[in-house]
């Protein structure tokens, strides 16, 4: 079966609201206790945390969704575009775009996959340029910094 | 820029200058920041750029720089001190995590500030496919409609996000009611899927331990059956050694023997005969008596052999260096009969007395130089010199055999009226028969006799049968006129062969006969009974094996001659019919055979089996073979 009604991209950027989370956090730590965690319970839980804004939750929530990888070899491709989808959030595009290459590798007919490879291409883009931005802002400074101190100079001599 | 175009290998790299930065906004910059943040080490091929510079960034950080590039560092500098601890505390523990890549344990995920590398978690896994009926996000989405109309539900924000496109949305779960049991069921579905995993790891588990036991099974069998084998090797060799240390043992006694052959007077006639152990041949024969040897009896193989003879002595022999220990003196009349202990020794005379000694108190007849000479039976020549060994006086007759009769006696037994003909002593209880017509028991410690059991009386109630058999007394003639002939008792049970041919069993608590045995036609001269059978036999020249709960004979054997001493155990019965030689008949094998030795007519003999030894008397020589 492939994986037809993942979520968009958009989907994780909708938070829960605190009563809510609590309430898959009090299901999730629930059953921790009775050493009896089911795989729907952990990634309720997990996808619930990497809905929210805050990076901690984030965090968790992809290593929740780690473990549910390594358990569970039948859930293993969901978790992948799961995986992505974290990663992404969290702004780790280049494991997210590993994530989500296998899971083309292995679906390349998937609507969202594409979609989320292309939404992590953007940042990734950005992100260099970005890069390039500071770095010609960091030349220029230093640039300016240099003659202010040459003129510093002038002025000494005269 | 070169050091961007030229070290990253993207395919989208060489087209960034080539799109507008007019996205890049001040808004945008708080979400765009935190990307920033460095991929580790090990990723820097793609990452150069935000590598540089952020290593641009951390050195200027204190210095005064104007611009835009002051409110950029001074701004948000602290923010990328954080991250670059923050790299540094993921690369360390990515690289733990990288050292144990399948093993991640989920107690841990709180306390770790790291999210786990990809690496680890797609190399060597497999990514099947996914064969689950419900996904993961139908699962959600199920709950957490339910948790939304538990809580109240609020309006959700749900932002314009470019790359959006509508979810679709599957299943059948609008309604509260079916959610609920939709949830529990893909938890048990869950929860049952993780059993039977684990089941199943188990279970390879176990079996991997049945293997291994087996193959420990089979690796101690074949030890044990090794060992087993060993211990088969060892006993072979134990049975050669053992019978190689008889074969030395003998040896050296020979030799020991051979070196006091020169010391005693009484020298051997020459024949120290030592054969091989055959059964039935002969190890030894010994010599010393003057006349005919009438009883004898011993107590172990290599221990004391008494004999009893005509010529009035009674000698005391050591079977293990086969020389004489001594005369016991004592009995005015030549001894009829004999028993010996361990211990003790009793002898029944023709003076009517019991004599008991103790010839633990013999020890080895001390060495005597002498010039040895050869005799005749009856004559007895001596030069000799006796060595004193110890302080006392050794009384010794002629022969230079000491006289042990004192040392050894212990009691008397008076009572009867005529010569004891035989007698049977076993447990400190003895029983004795006489030509006086009765039989006696003695108390050992107080020397009384106890019970006296009148024969004729007996007698009188079967003389008529006797006639029917056709016993006629005097046919018969028995050279030494027992009237007596044999006893033998064991607890309370006696049983007496007498002179009419019957043999009857008493009750040595009455003191009455209860059963009389007929069957022999002459008188009986040596009887002897075990829990089954009473083997007889008598001067009608036959043996008969009687049947002791029955009474009736089982078998009869006849001879040449009268049957003079037999014994017997459970798998022969040895006896002497006048001839010369002894007579065994194998209970077992149903088979007849002779033991060959004696240069003379056994006219008395008497054995007694113990084995393997058994030491036969005639005419003069003792003689023991090996049975």
């Amino acid at each position: 079966m492939s994986l037809t009604d993942l979520p968009y991209a958009a989907d994780a950027e909708s938070p829960l609201t605190i009563e809510e989370l609590s309430v898959l956090r009090r299901q999730f730590e629930k059953e921790v206790k009775e050493d009896d965690v089911t795989t729907q319970t952990k990634f309720n839980y997990a996808w619930g945390l990497i809905k929210s804004r805050r990076k901690n939750e984030q965090q968790l929530g992809v290593r929740l969704l780690a473990e549910i990888f390594r358990e569970s070899p039948e859930r293993r491709r969901e978790c992948l575009y799961y995986l992505a989808l974290g990663h992404f959030k969290l702004g780790e595009y280049t494991h997210a775009r590993d994530y989500n290459d296998q899971l083309l590798q292995r679906e390349p007919n998937n609507l969202q996959a594409q979609s989320l490879k292309k939404l992590i291409e953007d940042k990734l883009n950005r992100e260099g340029l970005m890069g390039a931005m500071i770095m010609s802002g960091v030349v220029g400074a230093i640039a300016i910094g240099g003659l202010y101190i040459a003129s510093l100079f002038k002025d000494k001599r005269k | 820029m070169s050091m961007s175009n030229g070290s990253s290998p993207r395919t989208s790299t060489p087209n960034y200058e080539a799109k507008s930065t007019s996205n890049f906004n001040d808004t945008r910059l708080n979400d765009l920041m935190p990307s920033f943040h460095l991929e580790s080490l090990k990723n820097t091929v793609p990452n150069t750029i935000s590598n540089t510079a952020s290593m641009l960034f951390s050195p200027l950080t204190p210095r005064a720089v104007k611009g835009d590039a002051v409110t950029i560092i001074t701004e948000f500098a602290p923010q990328m001190m954080e991250r670059r601890v923050q790299q540094y505390i993921n690369t360390n523990a990515r690289q733990t995590e990288n050292s144990n890549q399948i093993s991640f344990p989920a107690d841990e995920s709180s306390t770790r500030s790291t999210t786990p590398n990809p690496e680890e978690l797609l190399v060597a896994t497999d990514i099947p496919e996914s064969k689950a009926p419900l996904s993961l996000i139908q699962g959600y989405r199920a709950t957490f409609s339910e948790t939304e109309t538990i809580n109240k539900k609020r309006g959700k924000n749900k932002r314009k996000v470019k790359g959006f496109l509508p979810a679709a949305s599957d299943g059948g779960f609008d309604s509260d009611y079916d959610c609920k049991p939709l949830n529990q069921l893909i938890a048990d579905r869950d929860r049952v899927v993780k059993e039977n995993d684990r089941l199943r790891l188990h279970e390879s588990r176990m079996i991997a331990d049945i293997k291994r036991i087996e193959k420990e099974i089979a690796e101690l069998t074949a030890k044990k059956l090794s060992l087993e084998s060993n211990i088969t090797n060892f006993g072979t060799r134990k049975a050669e050694l053992t019978d190689q240390l008889e074969d030395l043992n003998e040896k050296i006694a020979n030799f020991y023997q051979e070196d006091n052959n020169g010391h005693n007077t009484r020298s051997r006639k020459g024949k120290t005969t030592l054969r091989s152990q055959e059964p039935g041949t002969c190890i030894k024969t010994l010599e010393g008596h003057d006349e005919i040897i009438l009883c004898l009896d011993f107590n172990k193989p290599h221990g004391t052999l008494a004999t009893a003879s005509l010529d009035n002595t009674l000698r005391l022999w050591d079977l293990a260096n086969y020389q004489c220990l001594g005369i016991l003196d004592g009995h005015k009349g030549i001894v009829n009969c004999m028993r010996m202990d361990r211990h003790h020794l009793v002898t029944g005379s023709r003076d009517c007395t019991i004599r008991q000694w103790d010839i633990s108190k013999v020890s080895l007849p001390p060495k005597v130089k002498h010039v040895s000479e050869v005799k005749q039976m009856s004559e007895v020549k001596q030069i000799s010199e006796v060595k004193q060994i110890s302080d006392q006086s050794v009384k010794s007759n002629e022969n230079g055999l000491p006289f042990i009769g004192d040392d050894c006696w212990l009691a008397t037994l008076e009572g009867h009226t005529g010569s004891v003909t035989c007698l049977h002593y076993e447990n400190g209880c003895l029983v004795s028969g006489s030509s006086d017509k009765t039989m006696k028991q003695w108390d050992m410690e107080t020397g009384q006799c106890i019970l006296t059991m009148d024969i004729l009386w007996a007698m009188s109630s079967s003389k008529a049968e006797l006639r029917q058999i056709g016993f006629f007394s005097d046919e018969y003639t028995l050279e030494y006129g027992d009237f007596v002939g044999a006893l033998q008792f064991r607890d309370v049970g006696l049983a007496s062969g007498t002179e009419d041919g019957v043999i009857r069993m008493w009750d040595l608590r009455t003191g009455q006969a209860h059963r009389a045995l007929l069957g022999h036609t002459g008188p009986i001269t040596c009887l002897q009974f075990d829990d089954l059978h009473v083997v007889s036999g008598s001067v009608d020249k036959s043996i008969k094996i009687w049947d002791l709960r029955t009474g009736s004979v089982i078998d009869t054997f006849m001879y040449d001659h009268s049957v003079v001493s037999l014994q017997f155990d459970p798998h022969k019965i040895i006896c002497s019919a006048g001839s010369n030689d002894i007579k065994l008949y194998n209970r077992t094998a149903f088979q007849q055979s002779k033991i060959e030795g004696h240069s003379q007519p056994l006219i008395v003999k008497t054995k007694r089996i113990r084995k393997p030894e058994l030491p036969l008397c005639y005419k003069t020589k003792v003689e023991i073979s090996h049975n």
